[in-house]
């Protein structure tokens, strides 16, 4: 007999135990104190994993997501045919590179100091969550609930802190919303996830006639105390409006800048920026004036705004 | 030996933990990430019976609840995967009906995971159940168990067969 008395008893006891973490939510003490031991032992496995085996995962992810969008399709297809020739010359590392550059401009543009971390793990898919694990964690200065932004826009907030990782909720994870605020009009809502759609956020207006126009970008509103949102981190463009005018429960649904199946090098900003930044962190639509362009002609304009704009650049950089 | 094969079964689950949590997730398949661990959870229990099926179920999920991008309720993961495994387990020499058998069994014990997991986070009240995610997740779950248990399971035989003697290997 393969069911002895002692398996029933082995597997009967294993499931109380289980049940009862879960229906008792014992969240803080016992399962905190476990899970911080978790996180302590399996972070430098996760990272040495991520490591040995990101060319091939990176490999995996260009050749899959091929079918996934037509437009993307040339663009992927010169990547995966150079992409050996480029893991040879040391693409990724110059890729890097350019991601922790345009992620410094978002953060020297709003002012933010950010600690770069790169993406280690990601839970995404049966588990109903939207979560990734980061590099970085207390003893880079990283605590809870603070925002998590990267090249493109805004990626999530810091919801749990291990000495040497942390793990961040997505915006595409259904408990996630975020205050956020049309950049034109400066209409506020809330831009929320529903953990099915990542390409799809939706945001409700709080204002049920405020005018919206599709491809208006918007941003986040900042919280109280900058946590866990500081303001003015781009979030993603509108595609479209559900609804009528006058309608509440006006949605518009957002299509987000970052992308988070491609999710790398990210910051997690540390230091808030001393003003809101409103829109100015927006990426340009027409790619004419570059930023250091803007920087420098402040100083012969106004002199009471070059103070502001150059002397925290120099903070992020040493951040 | 049981706890030979008890350790076998931690010494496959713990790395693999790891292995899906940051390498199989992160390649960008569409649906459900590949379930290594559930697919392990199966395949010990098909080889090794129910008693260290649960236990292999057990330690998988609950792992699975806690290492680092786990956000969820603790414990759900850990419930479901002890009774796959011990429900997987307690099928009569399911390796002697023949090894395609097997690996179908060890695909379903996926789909009932991921079954078993939205239903008691509906019933515990998880807010990121999204119940029309469950056709495209519990397909593609499916097709992935399946490539992954024609790998795994060959590979967990064996190293049972090796590790203890195949006269105990199925006296659970």
């Amino acid at each position: 007999m393969r069911n002895s008395r002692r398996s029933r008893i082995t597997a009967a006891v294993l499931l109380v135990v289980a049940l009862s973490f879960a229906v008792l939510g014992l969240q803080g003490g016992a399962v905190g104190s476990l899970k911080h031991g978790a996180a302590g032992v399996f972070g430098p496995v996760e990272r040495g994993f991520h490591g040995f085996f990101s060319p091939i995962g990176r490999f995996f992810s260009g050749l899959t997501s091929i079918n996934a969008k037509d437009r993307e399709l040339a663009k992927l297809r010169d990547e995966v045919a150079g992409l050996n020739q480029r893991l040879a010359n040391g693409g990724y590392a110059t890729n890097r590179a350019a991601e922790l550059d345009s992620m410094l401009r978002v953060a020297a543009l709003g002012r933010y100091t950010v600690v770069p971390a790169q993406v280690v793990a990601v839970n995404i898919g049966q588990d109903l969550t939207w979560t990734v694990t980061l590099d970085a964690g207390s003893r880079d200065g990283i605590a809870v609930d603070e925002t998590v932004l990267d090249g493109d826009g805004l990626v999530g907030r810091v919801t749990a802190v291990g000495a040497t990782n942390c793990t961040v909720v997505l915006l595409a994870d259904a408990t996630s919303s975020v205050g956020s605020r049309l950049a034109g009009t400066m209409e506020i809502g809330v831009t929320s996830g529903d953990g099915l759609h990542p390409r799809a956020l939706s945001m409700q207006l709080f204002d049920p006639f405020a005018d919206v126009k599709i491809g208006e970008r918007i941003v986040t509103v900042g919280s109280a105390n900058y946590r866990p949102f500081v303001p003015g981190v781009p979030i993603g463009t509108v595609t479209s409006v559900q609804g009528v005018k006058g309608q509440s429960g006006r949605l518009a649904i957002v299509a987000p800048f970052v992308d988070v199946f491609r999710l790398d090098l990210v910051g997690i900003v540390v230091d808030p920026p001393r003003t809101d930044p409103r829109d100015h962190v927006l990426p340009t639509p027409i790619a004419t004036p570059t930023v250091t362009v803007t920087v420098t002609a402040s100083p012969a304009g106004t002199p009471s705004s070059a103070g502001p704009s150059t002397t925290p650049s120099a903070t992020t950089s040493g951040g | 030996m049981r706890w030979r094969q008890v350790f076998l079964a931690f010494a496959l689950i713990i790395p693999a933990v790891a292995f899906e949590l940051s390498v199989l997730s992160r390649l960008g398949l569409p649906g459900a990430t590949p379930d290594l661990v559930a697919v392990l959870v199966g395949a010990v229990a098909v080889v090794c019976g129910s008693g260290v099926g649960a236990i292999a179920g057990f330690t998988g999920g609950l792992l699975l609840d806690l290492v680092p991008p786990a956000d969820g309720i603790v414990g759900i993961w850990a419930a479901v995967f002890t009774i796959v495994g011990y429900l997987i387990g307690s099928r009569e020499s399911l390796l002697l009906r023949g090894r395609f058998v097997a690996v179908l069994e060890v695909a379903a014990g996926g789909l009932a995971a991921v079954v078993g997991r939205v239903l008691l986070g509906g019933v515990l009240g998880d807010p990121r159940v999204v119940w029309q995610s469950l056709p495209v997740l519990l397909v593609t779950e499916f097709v992935y168990c399946l490539a992954l248990a024609a790998l795994v399971l060959p590979v967990v035989a064996v190293l049972a067969r090796r590790l203890a003697p195949p006269g105990e290997a199925r006296s659970a």
